[in-house]
């Protein structure tokens, strides 16, 4: 139960979650593979949501007696843990769930939320518990939410629900098996819900956490900024105000709200009573940064004997930004091209990166040409995500013209070639001109370029103002160099 | 209105438009505590809004028409043996909890209540506006002596927005009305007693429920009742349920949870549609004095079944706050295994209750109360109501 290893960020999470049927594993709990038996996911959801449902997931569990006296179930014998694996469903989603009943007593497992007929109850009423050393398929069916040809909106089956033992020991409402461990948390996520990075499942079960008193309650650790889904469930007899500190939620099905307009209450703190079950994401840390924090219920006779842990926010180092294919400082001529792009690594780097070429918005790995930028300063930034903070790069560059990089262009520039030839002639021999200290000669020359720039680069606009920019920029130069020396 | 008219009301206001169980048939089973569910004694127009247009998409479903009418109840406080009281529009049908009474935003409500037992009772409603000479307790004075009556007068309001800007929410609501002066000035013997009921206040285009459940949790009994003597309803297949949920006693709290159905923990229960977040539940804390309803299809997306409903709280469903929702087929048959399973539920509810029940808790007076149940007081089979108990499911589907 005691996690202080640092869950891994997940970079995509979407590639994951598909990867394991929706099925994951908690800090609590172990990870599981069940085998998908139905067609392949809409992959039009975005990384890091929920998928479209639809699938029918086998998943087994094996309810087991531990050496401790409680009871647990577990995809395996050996991983059985309190609580029970987390199962996770997409609205649309139908859940085989085969228990294996190893405990040596009937039990069951009934769940809250999703839609099962009367075979799939696990109560002893309906004859649907599970004698001892037999098993049984229960199956779990989910929908979405829709309009009903009644006019009445019927709601779908997202929602933190839960399961449970109803039957242990011939108990009708399974409370022998629930104070002995047989819960587990249940999600049903609907398409497009966000998914979380970590996961904590926190059963208040009357006066103990997931069946453990402080300090052998769990630690739950994230790197600041990482999104944390916590669900709650309470059981047993007692009442509860789950409260957990530094971080806040809204008070409904996900605990996200949907904007400025959403009335929601933000709480911090929520009453739970035997079965109630929620649940909310919250961001690591998010405007209180890295440290400890406590979750706990806030009735104090309990708080008080233990029902409390701790919940570690760990200090999440910068992502570095590397950027490759312009330096900051340099110049460069305007005919060139360059691939620019980036890398955002370190420890709390999501992944994700954006940036901007003097405001507008340019693609990791772009073929930047040179020449459609205007000459001068340019000013690249780029914006790596980092779980606990961005990092933020500037790169500043220079692009400059020069009689190679005309020339250069003229080469390569969509234009005719007798006028790719007559242009060709007159920079060359301009830069000739200026290379034997004759400003004036190289002037006159490129005002011969310019005009038949003017007369003969007529199809394409972008070329013809490129070229008579360049061509301007360097008499400009030649101006301003003559005009330093005297004029000669 | 008398109460003749009332009764008139009942059986023309179709809130059971199922037939066929309206017999009285629980009036024939002494020795019976609390009722499946209590006489709709008001039931506002099946009409869609004949004043105002709804701008929301209608279907099919009867909604609540408008308000605005004055709505005249006559309530008798009656004393039954085993020290059980109850309310009933006459002081033959007292039933526990009381009747339902249902208005529309903007309808006024004037219960006259006729105390017929030899104590001072009173009639305190929650949720709509009361002024303070009719509040129903001891400290303002509205309170009923022995053989006297009062008319009490209760006003709903349809949402208004204020003239700073901000919202004055509406009346409606799943609430309840109780007695306020029996034992203590809180009422807290009388509720103890059985002096309880609903009360609905619509909002004009609501939904209307073709069958209606009153379960209330009063300390560690179902409406002042417990197994084997559990308080059971059917309905059958497709059938629009409103579950009227309300809890009661001196220190108790509960988790009321329904076996295979689910609802949104708001006004209505309902979803507003696809963006609406509010969380969708099967479960839900409660304690003295709250209330809450919702509407469910029965047998929605799971199919018929004997269906549990019980406190979640471990100590409590093992000691019998446990009743058991049938759902037919839609034919009105009984669900597969229902027999079974119905004798399954009694075999174990005879079980908890002699490992104890609630005797092993302290035998509260409720459950001293509910061994004494009284004839007289446990009438009804009404519109609208659940209509079994343990004895009778089987006869009400033997067909």
């Amino acid at each position: 139960m005691e996690d202080t290893a640092v869950p891994p960020v997940r970079t995509d999470r979407f590639a994951r979650r598909a990867l394991l049927a929706g099925i994951v594993g908690t800090a609590a709990a172990a990870v599981a593979v069940p085998k998908v038996t139905a067609a392949a996911q809409d992959v039009s959801v975005k990384k890091g949501q929920a998928a479209v449902g639809g699938r029918t997931l086998d998943v087994t569990i094996y309810a087991v007696a531990l050496p401790d006296g409680n009871f647990a179930y577990g995809y395996t014998p050996e991983t059985a843990s309190i609580p029970g694996p987390t199962l996770e469903m997409v609205e649309g989603d139908t859940l085989r769930l085969r228990v294996i009943n190893q405990t040596g007593r009937v039990m069951s497992a009934h769940p809250h939320g999703v839609d099962y007929d009367i075979q799939s109850d696990g109560s002893l009423q309906t004859n649907t518990a599970i004698p001892a050393g037999e098993e049984r398929t229960y199956i779990w069916r989910s929908h979405e939410g829709g309009m009903g040809a009644d006019g009445v909106y019927t709601p779908g089956s997202a929602g933190y629900w839960h399961y449970h033992d109803h039957a242990l020991n011939g108990s009708a409402h399974g409370t022998e098996g629930i104070r002995r461990g047989l819960y587990g948390a249940l999600i049903v996520r609907r398409a497009g819900d966000p998914l979380p990075d970590v996961q904590n499942i926190v059963v208040i079960n009357d006066a103990n956490i997931n069946n453990k008193v402080a300090p052998n309650t769990p630690t739950f650790t994230a790197r600041q900024g990482q999104r944390v889904e916590w669900v709650v469930i309470a059981h047993g007899n007692s009442f509860h105000t789950f409260s957990l500190k530094g971080h806040r939620w809204a008070n409904n099905r996900t605990g996200l709200i949907s904007g400025p307009d959403d009335g929601a209450q933000i709480v911090d703190t929520r009453t739970v009573g035997p079965a109630d079950s929620f649940g909310f994401q919250v961001i690591a840390g998010e405007r209180v940064g890295p440290g400890r924090f406590e979750y706990h219920t806030h009735v104090a006779l309990f708080w008080d004997r233990g029902v409390y842990g701790w919940f570690d926010v760990l200090e999440s180092p910068a992502p570095v930004v590397t950027v490759t294919g312009i330096a900051d400082g340099e110049t460069y001529g305007d005919s060139l091209t360059k691939t620019v792009s980036w890398t955002v690594t370190g420890g709390a780097a999501t992944g994700a990166s954006s940036a901007t070429l003097d405001g507008q918005p340019l693609e990791n790995g772009a073929a930047l040409r040179l020449w459609t930028l205007p000459l001068g300063q340019h000013e690249l930034v780029v914006v790596g995500k980092g779980t606990g903070g961005d990092t933020t790069t500037t790169v500043r560059f220079t692009t400059k013209t020069s009689f190679a990089d005309l020339q250069a262009l003229v080469t390569s520039l969509p234009m005719s070639e007798t006028t790719r030839a007559g242009l060709l002639d007159r920079v060359t021999r301009a830069a000739g001109k200026a290379t034997s200290g004759s400003e004036s000669g190289a002037i006159s020359l490129l005002e011969q370029f310019i005009s038949r720039v003017e007369n003969q680069v007529r199809s394409n606009a972008e070329v013809r103002s490129v070229l008579l920019r360049d061509a301007q920029a360097l008499i400009a130069e030649l101006g301003a160099l003559d005009a330093a020396e005297g004029g000669r | 209105m008398s109460a003749t008219d009332l009764e008139n009301a009942v059986d023309g206001g179709g809130a059971d438009r199922t037939g066929g169980e309206r017999v009285g048939r629980r009036a024939l089973l002494g020795g019976l505590a609390g009722t499946a569910a209590a006489a709709v004694v008001l039931r506002p127009g099946l009409a869609i809004g004949d004043d105002q247009e709804d701008p929301r998409p209608l279907g099919t479903v009867p909604r609540a028409g408008a308000g605005g009418t004055v709505r005249e109840v006559t309530l008798y406080a009656v004393a039954g043996p085993g020290n059980r009281l109850a309310y009933g529009t006459t002081p033959e049908n007292a039933s526990i909890p009381g009747p339902t009474i249902e208005a529309i935003e903007g309808d006024e409500i004037r219960v006259t209540l006729v105390n017929t037992t030899s104590l001072t009772v009173s009639l305190h409603a929650h949720g709509v506006d009361v002024p303070a000479a009719d509040d129903g307790t001891p400290a303002n004075g509205s309170v009923v002596a022995a053989g006297a009556r009062h008319t009490y007068v209760w006003r709903t309001h349809a949402p208004t927005k204020r003239a700073d800007g901000t919202w004055e929410p509406g009346s409606a609501g799943y609430w309840h009305y109780h007695d306020h002066a029996v034992g203590t000035a809180h009422g807290t013997d009388g509720i103890t007693r059985g002096l309880y009921g609903a009360l609905v206040v619509r909002r004009p285009g609501d939904p209307l429920p073709e069958k209606q459940f009153v379960t209330v949790f009063n300390e560690l009994t179902i409406n002042n009742s417990a197994v084997p003597d559990s308080i059971n309803y059917s309905a059958n297949l497709g059938q629009r349920v409103e579950w009227i949920m309300i809890t009661h006693g001196v220190a108790s709290f509960h988790t009321f949870h329904t076996h295979a159905h689910r609802w949104a923990d708001n006004r209505t229960g309902l979803l507003s549609g696809d963006d609406d977040r509010t969380s969708v539940i099967d479960n839900r804390t409660t304690g003295p004095g709250e209330s809450f309803g919702f509407q469910i299809i029965a047998g929605e997306h799971v199919g018929p079944g004997t269906w549990m409903y019980h406190c979640h709280v471990q100590f409590h469903s093992d000691g019998g706050m446990i009743g058991i929702f049938t759902v037919n087929n839609a034919d009105g048959t009984p669900p597969p295994g229902h027999t079974e399973h119905m004798a399954n539920h009694r075999e174990m509810a005879a079980m908890m209750m002699s490992a104890g029940g609630h005797a092993a808790h302290g035998g509260s007076e409720p459950a001293k109360a509910q061994v004494a149940g009284s004839p007289t007081i446990s009438q009804s089979d009404v519109p609208g109501g659940g209509d079994e108990d343990a004895h009778a499911g089987h006869e009400g589907h033997g067909g």
